[in-house]
């Protein structure tokens, strides 16, 4: 899958440490800024804590996957934490892998829209989130999105 | 066993492809044949037939937005549900769905 347009290892943080699902989001929001992916951190925020509270974003299974289309995106990015320990993402249950899925609202741009759609499929193969518990670092976190080959569906 | 399902959410960027790919694995565990339609940022993808229609048991309707074309669908059998309970456990999302048919 082509993914380095939106990800790569500065992105990810695989052992997060973070008491609540907010610091949560501030700090993969801290990591889309601290790579120029941005262009209003305040605005972009805003539009990620709306669509929270608009639908659920946790997904079972630990995993959660805020997103937001946006005009304060500069180039749709993903974002990766692995937690240190759970948190409480709503009422229903806690997660420690987030996802935050950040999308360019004003660049309709396909290929990345399959990107997240095949990623969103990943997401909900036992066999990918094992490999995400296993891998120590952040690099190999991008091999494994990007080299994976999941059962033909 | 025929299943037919759309999927759709509200951005059309997750839910919409976690809840296809959910459903289409444990039909196939199930060994029940099955078409999703996606509706989604990429609008219409994996496009239902008429014929599909025709030779479906079961309509699986997924869509947490309003569905696409729903008029083609009129004469399903229709398990109504959400992306998120699909996602959350298709296994028995599915096999509701084809109690449904069952007990017809």
């Amino acid at each position: 899958m082509k993914i380095h347009e939106m990800i790569n290892p500065k992105l990810i943080n695989i052992n997060m440490k973070a008491d609540s699902k907010n610091e949560v989001i501030s700090k993969l929001i801290y990591l889309l800024e601290k790579d120029g992916r941005l262009l209003d951190k305040e605005q972009f925020t805003k539009d990620v804590m709306e669509r929270e509270d608009s639908m659920s974003t946790n997904m079972g299974a630990m995993i959660a996957i805020p997103h937001a289309k946006s005009k304060a995106v500069r180039k749709s990015s993903v974002v990766f934490a692995h937690l240190e320990s759970p948190v409480e993402w709503n009422e229903e249950g806690k997660v420690d892998l987030v996802f935050l899925l950040a999308i360019n609202e004003a660049q309709h741009n396909v290929s990345h829209l399959e990107t997240i759609a095949t990623l969103a499929t990943y997401l909900v193969d036992d066999d990918f989130k094992k490999a995400l518990y296993d891998i120590k670092d952040a690099a190999s976190i991008v091999k494994l999105i990007e080299n994976y080959k999941g059962e033909e569906l | 066993m025929k299943i037919i399902a759309v999927t759709s959410c509200p951005m059309g960027m997750a839910h919409t492809y976690m809840a296809s790919a959910a459903l289409k694995r444990s039909a196939k565990k199930k060994g029940y044949e099955i078409k999703v339609e996606t509706q989604g940022s990429m609008g219409i993808r994996d496009k239902i037939s008429k014929e599909e229609i025709q030779n479906a048991d079961i309509l699986i309707l997924a869509t947490d937005v309003a569905t696409l074309e729903p008029e083609r669908f009129k004469d399903s059998i229709t398990y109504k549900t959400t992306t998120s309970k699909i996602i959350r456990n298709a296994d028995s999302i599915v096999d509701e769905a084809i109690n449904l048919v069952e007990n017809k």
